[in-house]
């Protein structure tokens, strides 16, 4: 990638009035964002407002962004705060997986076809694997995981991202890969 | 920890694996979220230049005109922060008793309270993301100010954007129970009809979770009792349905049936 087309650069260059800079950023982060969003909210619909919020923000925050830290580092907690905002909204002091297992975060969730729990069960392609096992993960290890994967975020980042020490990252990673390892065993 | 898994995985070898398998899956974000941020983002670039060109205006303002447009400025705010606190007043003390409480108020019909919007109708229908229709009807309340004419369908584009967005947090607010979140939105002007794909505005959510002060706050800032969604039901259909009796009293109260 040529310095101009960095992703801090763009940034910069939005915040000096260029869209297309812009658009550029949003197509590059557009997929691992939606898919950070969409495999820990686990509902289409959601995501989708999700993402909205979180390049809304970007897009007004531009100009306040400081280099100091990678722009992805800086776009990832943008989508981490929103989705805690979005799950501490619908019930406060409830987790994410207490949220999903009495369906009143995803209340449409099996009425979507793409990721209803008919679609999960039935689906023995690799994608569906992969959602199906990071749906057994635990919370923290599948943010942590996600982040990571999706975000291509250190373990520094995301403990900083998460509000959790280096070591406790460091081992909710490595869980998370030997639970997803086991679980998509079968389908290797 | 005795079973912590070993290190000497190779996570590069799994990761490869999960994005290869990642890849094949369909699943996208819809391409109206595209269209609305970016849309978004031209905004704020336009208001950015705008304002990055307002001290140049400044300077060429002679000085003596500075003066008096300074005031002007003055004796408007002066004027303004008299007036203020009696246009507020009654709707203040609505909020604060219901905060203090959740038993509903007795709030006046909405049609005493609001007066609709000749224009209402052409700058709030928008395209939500995700698909969902945000199509509402009656966005101006009783204390909001004198309605500008009908914005070029240009403008009307430009805002409809966030106006989707602001909808959708009304409808979280109020679904959630959140009333200082609620009265913030409303306080910004947010269109209080704005509907879910599932056509529920934010009176309706609020019935449907129970949350007694929101809906009265809601009812209170003209939300419409008889609105209906996409399956025909009213927020008395909901709330008799829900066992919400306080919350059907006060809406029985506000004119619905």
């Amino acid at each position: 990638m040529m310095a101009g087309d960095s992703d801090e650069a763009l940034i910069a260059r939005y915040a000096r009035g260029d869209v297309a800079a812009f658009e550029r950023l949003y197509r590059r982060h557009e997929m691992p964002v939606w898919r950070y969003l969409q495999r820990n909210v686990r509902h289409h619909a959601t995501a989708d407002d999700l993402l909205q919020e979180v390049w809304f923000a970007v897009a007004r925050d531009a100009a306040d962004y400081a280099p100091t830290s990678r722009f992805t580092s800086w776009l990832f907690t943008i989508a981490h705060h929103r989705m805690i905002d979005f799950v501490r909204g619908r019930r406060p002091h409830a987790s994410l997986d207490s949220l999903l297992q009495d369906g009143a975060a995803a209340p449409s969730l099996a009425a979507d076809p793409r990721t209803g729990p008919l679609a999960l069960a039935t689906s023995h392609d690799e994608a569906g694997a992969i959602v199906r096992a990071l749906a057994c993960l635990p919370e923290e290890q599948r943010e942590a995981f996600l982040l990571q994967i999706e975000g291509d975020l250190s373990v520094e980042e995301i403990a900083a991202i998460t509000l959790s020490s280096f070591e406790t990252t460091k081992s909710r990673l490595r869980y998370a890969r030997a639970k997803l390892r086991e679980l998509l065993k079968e389908h290797a | 920890m005795s079973s912590m898994p070993p290190e000497n995985d190779d996570p590069e070898d799994f990761d490869a694996q999960y994005r290869r398998w990642s890849a094949a899956d369909t699943a996208r974000p819809s391409e109206s979220v595209a269209t609305a941020v970016f849309a978004n983002a031209a905004r704020l670039a336009r208001d950015r230049r705008i304002t990055a060109t307002a001290p140049v205006m400044q300077r060429r303002v002679p000085r003596a005109r500075r003066a008096a447009l300074f005031g002007g400025l003055a004796a408007a705010t002066l004027a303004a922060l008299w007036v203020t606190p009696h246009l507020f007043n009654s709707r203040t003390a609505a909020v604060k008793y219901a905060r203090q409480q959740e038993v509903p108020l007795v709030v006046q019909a909405p049609q005493a309270v609001a007066k609709r919007s000749p224009f209402s109708a052409d700058s709030s229908s928008v395209v939500a993301s995700g698909g969902a229709q945000l199509a509402s009807s009656e966005p101006a309340a009783a204390a909001a100010p004198a309605p500008a004419p009908p914005a070029p369908a240009r403008a009307t584009a430009r805002v409809a954007d966030s106006l989707a967005l602001q909808g959708a947090a009304l409808r979280r607010s109020a679904e959630s129970g959140d009333i200082d979140g609620v009265v913030a939105l409303l306080d910004e002007k947010v269109d209080i009809e704005a509907r879910d794909s599932a056509g529920r505005t934010a009176l309706m959510l609020a019935v449907l979770n129970g949350r007694d002060a929101v809906v009265t706050v809601l009812l209170a800032h003209g939300a419409d009792p008889n609105v209906t969604d996409g399956h025909g039901e009213t927020p008395l259909h909901l709330a008799v349905a829900g066992n919400h009796p306080s919350i059907e009293a006060a809406l029985r109260h506000a004119g619905a049936h």
